[in-house]
């Protein structure tokens, strides 16, 4: 990354940033564990979220959008750079203090069953989250599980029925609900509609949005679907291989991608009306553990020149509001439809 | 409540059908007093060289549909209640696959029919080499010899874009990827030449990079062998691309079938309206990206709504619908519609 270009910047005061952010995983052999290598899920990615904005995460299965997530959440710990929330540096808080700020950050999953505990009835659930985090009074806790199992559209009386009695998309809701209780300021949902049925997804997407209006949240939604992402976040980043590919306003990118990536993310989504344009990707994402040199999709471009071998493309603007690690300005990519 | 539900015949595709589903009902026998309609009268004919796009929301029918035809739901808790499901054979004897036994159906099972799932997992062994599993459809249904058939399983690998082929034979289904997998079952699936192919859900759970090289090889197969396909999917903008006609399911019934482009540019029932609703789509006005979703739950299939199925989440419901159940009615060009209003809508 070079120092000099400008950090891709949230539309308001950033309530969080993220500076030079990699997570490397060792790659180990043997009954010693001997270190062979490193898997490089993310590598040097900057990002802003302010207050009730919303950042949408796109880029192909293994493009290290999930392990972004958690590292900024502090469920992993960072390989390198900085996680600043509201001014605290989130990378060096200590497990202690870490548990307390968890308050402020919450997540939600593709699987909802991932952070509901199955043994427990959604009102423990929710109760034992808030309980953790001294939301309330122990005796407001009953009300408060009942309004925010309302809030999310489900009703009181659900609270006391473990979470495999529900469908898919309730106990999406009820994630919600859960991750909402001990009023969070930032949240990152992770493939949150991915599992569901398109009119359920729809549901929850309007939920989501709502309730980012309400509370003013700032999020971090990933999802590998590119229309959905424009219908949720205002500004998106493209990922391929740990790194950004490109990133700025949502409707300026999807409307005039300048990477030939993020365009060939775009043409690919299906579409009602005929695309003859569309570009087909050859073969899958390389290993993370063994990235091309230079720029990491050059394997993948067609547009691909000698000269996008020798150094990594530092991030550059474009335009107002797009940033794109392309080394080329003359290619033509057609708007995504 | 009627039992079952007369058909109106199905519209002829053009062409001859290789395949006619008729007032087919498979029912489960939850427990002793309740039994879910899961498919409930439903027709559908199939062209040779033709694509049937089968939509819906989860749980709509779509699956049973296609593992009753490929006679896989024959035992309890499953029970084909009524229908008909008539396949025109390679020798030219069209069969009722319903009635057939067994031992012929596992000639057809896998060789003139073949199926692919979402979760590739399911089908492959995770103990045997992936070449190993094409190769065995092969000298099962055509009794080739280990090498030959060895051999042909690679091609095939070449065939569905698997680079570096004869190596990746030897490998185990947990050493490739996602997209990878589905190309094995659909090589699985090709190797006997089937004459139809029932892909379930085959993309849902692929990045949309590698849907689109699934799409195209689909296409590209097609288009050199004469291979008629049922292409089940809850995705509308995957069925534009793929399909030559549409079948629209809701609670165990066909409630619109069409050609793609009449079904998706003049969708007749509110259901199918909805559906295209829920997909998220910019505004070319505004260059704003909405959804707006159904309103209301998707029915119970264990209890569901009288009369019209669809009326308690139906902006156009009037008193009609919640008495007579709708049959399927002809609105001119084999585009068929269960709603009473259809006329009045439109
Ligand atoms: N704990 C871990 N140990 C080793 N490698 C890991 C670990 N977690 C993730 N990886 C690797 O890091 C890379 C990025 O993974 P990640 O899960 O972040 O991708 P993703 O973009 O979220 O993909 P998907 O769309 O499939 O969820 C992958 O190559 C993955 O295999
Ligand atoms: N083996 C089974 N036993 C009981 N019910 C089943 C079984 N398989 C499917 N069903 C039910 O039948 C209905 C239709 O299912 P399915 O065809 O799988 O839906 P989809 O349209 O999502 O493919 C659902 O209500 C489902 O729960
Ligand atoms: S830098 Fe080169 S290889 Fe990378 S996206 Fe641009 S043209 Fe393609
Ligand atoms: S029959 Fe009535 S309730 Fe059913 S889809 Fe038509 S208008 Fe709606
Ligand atoms: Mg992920
Ligand atoms: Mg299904």
């Amino acid at each position: 990354m070079t120092a000099a270009a400008p950090i891709p910047t949230a539309t308001a005061a950033p309530l969080l940033r993220a500076t030079g952010v990699s997570k490397h995983f060792p790659i180990t052999r043997g009954l010693l564990s001997r270190t062979v290598g490193h898997v490089r899920a993310v590598e040097g990615i900057d990002l802003e979220i302010a207050q009730g904005e919303c950042l949408g995460v796109v880029g192909e299965s293994g493009s290290g959008k999930s392990t972004l997530g958690r590292v900024i959440l502090r469920l992993l710990d960072p390989t390198a750079g900085q996680i600043a929330f509201d001014g605290t540096d989130v990378a060096s808080l200590s497990p202690g203090a870490l548990r307390a700020f968890r308050r402020h950050m919450q997540m939600i999953f593709q699987d909802p069953f991932a952070s509901l505990n199955p043994r427990m009835t959604v009102g423990a659930s929710i109760r034992e989250a808030m309980r953790l985090h001294r939301v309330c009074e122990p005796s407001e806790l009953d009300d408060r599980v009942a309004g925010i199992l309302g809030r999310v559209g489900m009703s009181p009386d659900h609270a006391s029925r473990y979470p495999k009695a529900f469908s898919g998309g309730q106990r999406q809701r009820i994630a919600i609900a859960r991750a909402l209780a001990v009023g969070p300021r930032f949240l990152v949902a992770d493939e949150p509609v991915s599992a569901l049925d398109v009119s359920i997804q729809a549901e929850v997407i309007e939920l989501l949005q709502e309730l980012r209006r309400d509370f003013a949240l700032a999020t971090l939604f990933i999802s590998h679907d590119l229309s959905v992402v424009e219908v949720v976040a205002e500004r998106v980043m493209v990922m391929y291989l740990g790194r950004t590919m490109e990133t700025g306003d949502t409707r300026r990118i999807f409307a005039r991608p300048h990477h030939p990536y993020t365009n060939a993310l775009l043409s690919a989504i299906p579409s009602r009306r005929s695309r003859p344009d569309r570009i087909v990707l050859k073969g899958e994402i390389p290993s993370p553990s063994n990235p091309p040199s230079g720029c990491v999709f050059r394997t993948r471009c067609r547009h691909a020149l000698p000269e996008c071998a020798a150094a990594v493309p530092p991030m550059r603007q474009i335009a107002p509001g797009q940033w794109s690690a392309c080394i080329r300005d003359d290619i033509t990519t057609g708007a995504a439809s | 409540m009627p039992e079952t539900v007369t058909a109106t015949p199905p519209p002829h595709p053009a062409g001859t059908p290789i395949l006619r589903i008729d007032n087919l009902c498979t029912w489960f026998d939850i427990d002793e007093d309740r039994v879910l309609r899961a498919v409930n009268g439903v027709s559908l004919s199939l062209a040779e060289g033709e694509t049937l796009a089968v939509v819906g929301e989860s749980g709509s029918g779509k699956s049973v549909t296609g593992l009753t035809v490929m006679r896989l739901l024959m035992r309890s808790p499953a029970r084909i209640v009524a229908g008909s499901v008539h396949f025109a054979r390679k020798d030219g004897r069209t069969v009722d696959l319903l009635t057939l036994p067994e031992a012929e159906m596992r000639r057809i099972r896998g060789s003139e029919i073949a199926m692919i799932f979402q979760d590739p997992m399911s089908s492959l062994n995770p103990v045997f080499p992936v070449g190993e599993q094409i190769a065995e459809g092969l000298r099962l249904h055509r009794q080739m010899s280990r090498g030959a058939a060895r051999t042909r399983a690679t091609e095939l690998l070449e065939l569905v874009g698997i680079a570096d082929p004869a190596r990746r034979a030897d490998e185990y289904p947990h050493q490739l990827s996602g997209g990878m997998r589905q190309r094995v079952m659909i090589a699985m699936a090709l190797a006997c030449d089937p004459r139809l192919l029932i892909a379930d859900e085959p993309t849902t759970a692929l990045d949309v990079t590698i849907q689109a090289q699934i799409m195209e090889l689909l296409r590209d197969l097609q288009r050199r062998s004469r291979m008629a396909m049922i292409f089940v999917t809850h995705d509308l903008n995957l069925v534009a691309e793929i399909a030559d006609r549409v079948a629209v399911m809701y609670c165990g019934q066909v409630v619109e079938e069409g050609p793609v482009s009449v079904l998706l540019d003049n969708p007749r029932h509110p259901y199918t309206r909805a559906l295209l609703q829920c997909i998220p789509e910019r505004d070319p006005e505004t260059g704003r990206a909405t959804v707006r979703p159904i309103a209301g739950k998707i029915a119970n299939p264990l209890a569901p709504p009288e009369g019209c199925r669809f009326h308690p989440r139906c902006p156009h419901v009037a008193d009609i619908c919640r008495k007579g159940e709708p049959g399927l009615q002809d609105s001119g060009a084999g585009h068929m519609t269960r709603c009473l209003r259809w006329r009045e809508i439109a």
